[in-house]
């Protein structure tokens, strides 16, 4: 859904009427709106893989790792001070 | 299908095998002067993420690295008409401008707007007191002027004689700042904790992809006690991150890229970058679908398809999708789900026009840069 007052898409994408196939992107809004999808997507894959099922046949191995997961996640709970990827500021455009 | 290692082999291996870590020049990335004006009275108004975006900024504009011996940049903030303004400026302590430095033309209107009671005052001719605030910001040629005033924004959109304006909110002034240091390999964690650029991307997509946290481990531990396809699932997972840590860094770039002076070289790397980002992120794809299929232990003929993407030849199915039906039904709806389909096609379409037909060109907007397919 495009507002009035926003040409590009959320995802930086705009059609051109001289043309189907001619598409205008702007390069910065795609990627960050990319990523914004990218990240959930593999987190959602990852975790639908069900890798702890997969190193569940052995017991102690599973077990080994568990402990290596929940020293990794104490220790790697680093927030940072400025969000990734960010969303953009205003758009002006000569024609709104 | 081989797995390809690069190596950087200068002159001299040492003893032990390794690439010796002396003897490089030491040189080091300038970083340049920003210098940054904090509209003072709009500014100690701000709420929620602009506030904390300011004092983001205050506490940047202050902090001295090690080795370094300035500020990271250069900040001012103008002076406080308001009890609000002197309230929240006075504790930071924060220079303010210099009048011997301030403009003769400016000068009276500076002093006449220090008066509380200016807006009251003055005829509809005379600047307001932000105005000149961002007048003699601009006659000192400092680079970023940061407010919430709507009026004083809307300066850089237009065109004036005497140069525009570079004007940004707080939120925005944070992220261009943080653009800023990292195009020039300050990667700061927080204000006071930086990292190189491998660590902080490694942390970033620690953070930002929580479920690799737990899937790494199990596929390092996997491939260390050989289970069954454990050494391609290391693989593909080195794989899946290298391509999304590669993703950021040509997002920054191309954020950064985006802030500078639309030149030629500009358009062409911004392109350049672009092009890696849509291979990357058909790569993405490309290593959770052969995840998940060394994960399964699935057996497909052709390795085209071992694919993310739905759309097939008429009347055929996808292979993969048809064993993850069985071996992971939950899988397979996340993936067959439309709405998935259309985002995954998103990065096809350039993608195969990038690898099998044209290039993305450049094109130029006035407000900023726009790419055409």
């Amino acid at each position: 859904m495009t507002p009035e007052n926003m040409p590009f898409t959320e995802w930086g994408l705009m059609n051109l009427s001289d043309g189907p196939d001619k598409i205008l992107l702007e390069p910065y809004r795609f990627t960050c709106t990319a990523l914004r999808f990218l990240f959930p997507f593999v987190s959602d894959v990852l975790r639908l893989l069900n890798f702890p099922r997969w190193i569940g046949a052995r017991p102690a191995l599973k077990e080994a790792a568990d402990t290596t997961i929940a020293f990794a996640q104490s220790q790697n709970n680093i927030e940072f001070d400025v969000s990734y990827p960010q969303l953009l500021e205003r758009l002006s455009l000569p024609w709104e | 299908m081989g797995v390809y290692m690069a190596i950087n082999i200068r002159e001299t291996i040492d003893t032990r095998g390794l690439i010796p870590v002396f003897g490089y020049p030491q040189l080091r990335a300038e970083l340049p002067r920003v210098r940054v004006t904090l509209h003072t009275d709009n500014l100690a108004q701000a709420q929620g993420e602009d506030a904390l975006a300011r004092d983001w900024l205050v506490a940047m504009g202050k902090h001295v690295g090690i080795r370094e011996t300035r500020p990271t940049f250069d900040l001012l903030v103008t002076p406080a008409r308001s009890s609000q303004g002197t309230a929240w400026s006075s504790p930071h302590a924060l220079a303010t401008y210099d009048v011997e430095h301030i403009p003769i033309s400016l000068q009276r209107f500076y002093g006449l707007s220090l008066n509380p009671n200016w807006e009251e005052m003055r005829d509809p001719n005379e600047p307001s007191a932000p105005l000149v605030d961002a007048k003699i910001h601009q006659a000192l040629e400092r680079h970023l002027f940061v407010t919430l005033d709507q009026s004083v924004l809307n300066l850089a959109l237009n065109p004036r004689p005497e140069g525009n304006v570079f004007v940004l909110t707080p939120h925005e002034a944070q992220h261009y700042i943080d653009l800023c240091l990292k195009a020039h390999e300050k990667y700061h964690i927080r204000t006071n904790y930086t990292a190189n650029r491998s660590v902080y991307y490694w942390q970033r997509l620690w953070n930002l992809v929580p479920a690799f946290q737990a899937a790494w481990p199990y596929t390092v531990y996997g491939a260390a006690d050989s289970l069954p396809d454990s050494a391609p699932i290391m693989d593909f997972m080195q794989a899946l991150y290298a391509r999304l840590i590669g993703q950021m860094q040509a997002c920054d770039r191309i954020g950064w890229l985006r802030y500078g002076i639309p030149t030629s070289d500009a358009r062409d790397e911004m392109l350049n970058q672009l092009n890696y980002f849509f291979m990357l992120a058909t790569g993405v794809f490309d290593s959770l679908a052969w995840l998940a299929y060394h994960r399964f232990g699935f057996r497909i003929s052709s390795p085209q398809g071992v694919t993310l993407r739905a759309e097939r030849r008429s009347g055929r199915e996808n292979p993969l999708f048809r064993q993850l039906d069985t071996a992971a039904p939950d899988l397979a709806s996340f993936f067959r789900d439309r709405q998935q389909q259309e985002r995954i096609g998103l990065f096809y379409a350039p993608r195969d026009a990038i690898q099998h037909r044209l290039v993305l060109t450049g094109a130029h907007f006035n407000s900023g840069q726009a790419i055409s397919l």
